[in-house]
């Protein structure tokens, strides 16, 4: 016997990632999963955030594979964080989102920020329920980001490179790094920052303050 | 490959089917999936179910993975592999990763014009297909 089942394998968690997108759709709420490598700055990223937001309520679910250091730097900045450790799974899924999101009270938020488990690679495939993608890249990891790892530079809305006090210290060829994402993505926006001195921070809040007028407008 | 696997027994309980021969996936080239990874995890996932042993896992329990491995005990995977295939937004024309310079087009820009971020027509598929049991 022969059983047709043309199941995409991914659709499971597209539909969870669906519903839970309608639900912030009904709440008004901007949802942004972050996505970049190990030690780009994320979290840091996320600290300037939250001390920049004005009047803006936000949480953030941080998954790791393990400890819940970064959610504690989070909630040291006032905002209600969520910690997933998935034991080591490579990426964060639409269940351990809509579990974690259990936790925080989604009616009284603006912004929803999901910092993913630090990985360039499979994050890029897993749809959360998020309004946007973001892309955080440093300086220090190389201007070549875009070349190795094009899938997650095709899907974001935008792009954030980090620590851009650095450049006059590293080999980053910052027209290279440009050039090859516009190639990719020429809608992404792409935004210079240093969330060590805060270049670049009001600009992506203003970003995220338009995407979120954007939203609640439609 | 669980969650193909889970996928499968469920339709499989449905459809009282109680043993799987033939497993089908179609995984694209650009899916991001790995036909060998899947292959690999298919074996060790399916392994044990031996007649009489009932328990893969040496867990004793009748767990999850003793019914997967015995629904699925003995069953063939085939991966069909579709190529990639672009439509550029900008002029128009369809066109293949053997299509320009495979090998130095990392963005798979169009071969005709230069634009890059083609519409994908295949290659990015991940399905179960079929499978076929009794």
């Amino acid at each position: 016997m022969k059983i047709k089942l043309a199941r995409d394998i991914l659709k499971a968690n597209d539909q969870l990632a669906d519903g839970f997108r309608r639900r912030l759709g009904e709440l008004g709420v901007l949802s942004v999963n972050l996505i970049g490598s190990p030690g780009s700055g994320k979290t840091s990223l996320l600290e300037r955030t939250l001390e920049n937001l004005g009047g803006l309520r936000a949480a953030v679910i941080e998954g790791d594979i393990a400890t819940a250091l970064d959610a504690e730097r989070i909630e040291r900045k006032g905002a209600p964080a969520v910690q997933v450790n998935t034991e080591g799974a490579c990426h964060l899924d639409a269940n351990m989102v809509i579990d974690a999101a259990e936790e925080l009270d989604l009616a009284r938020l603006d912004l929803l920020f999901v910092e993913n488990v630090g990985n360039l690679v499979c994050p890029a495939g897993w749809d959360l329920g998020e309004d946007l993608k973001v892309v955080v890249a440093s300086v220090t990891e190389g201007d070549e980001k875009p070349r190795k790892y094009p899938a997650i530079f095709e899907r974001a809305a935008a792009c954030v490179l980090n620590k851009v006090d650095l450049l006059p210290h590293v080999d980053f060829d910052l027209e290279r790094f440009k050039r090859d994402a516009g190639v990719l993505n020429p809608d992404m926006t792409v935004m210079l920052l240093s969330a060590k001195e805060g270049t670049g921070v009001p600009e992506w809040v203003d970003w995220l303050k338009t995407k979120l007028a954007e939203k609640r407008s439609r | 490959m669980d969650q193909i696997l889970r996928a499968i027994r469920e339709s499989a309980a449905a459809e009282g089917v109680t043993r799987v021969k033939t497993v089908a996936l179609v995984v694209g080239r650009r899916s991001g999936a790995l036909p060998d990874a899947l292959r690999f995890a298919f074996e060790v996932l399916t392994a044990g179910g031996e007649a009489g042993d009932g328990d893969a896992d040496g867990s004793g329990d009748g767990s999850a993975a003793d019914e997967t491995a015995r629904l699925f005990r003995g069953a063939r995977l085939i991966i069909e592999e579709p190529p990639v295939r672009a439509r550029c937004r900008r002029c128009g024309l369809e066109y293949g990763e053997d299509d320009g310079d495979a090998a130095t087009n990392w963005a798979f820009l169009c071969p005709r014009c230069g634009a890059g971020a083609p519409e994908f027509i295949s290659g990015r598929e991940l399905r179960v297909e079929f499978y076929e049991g009794e």
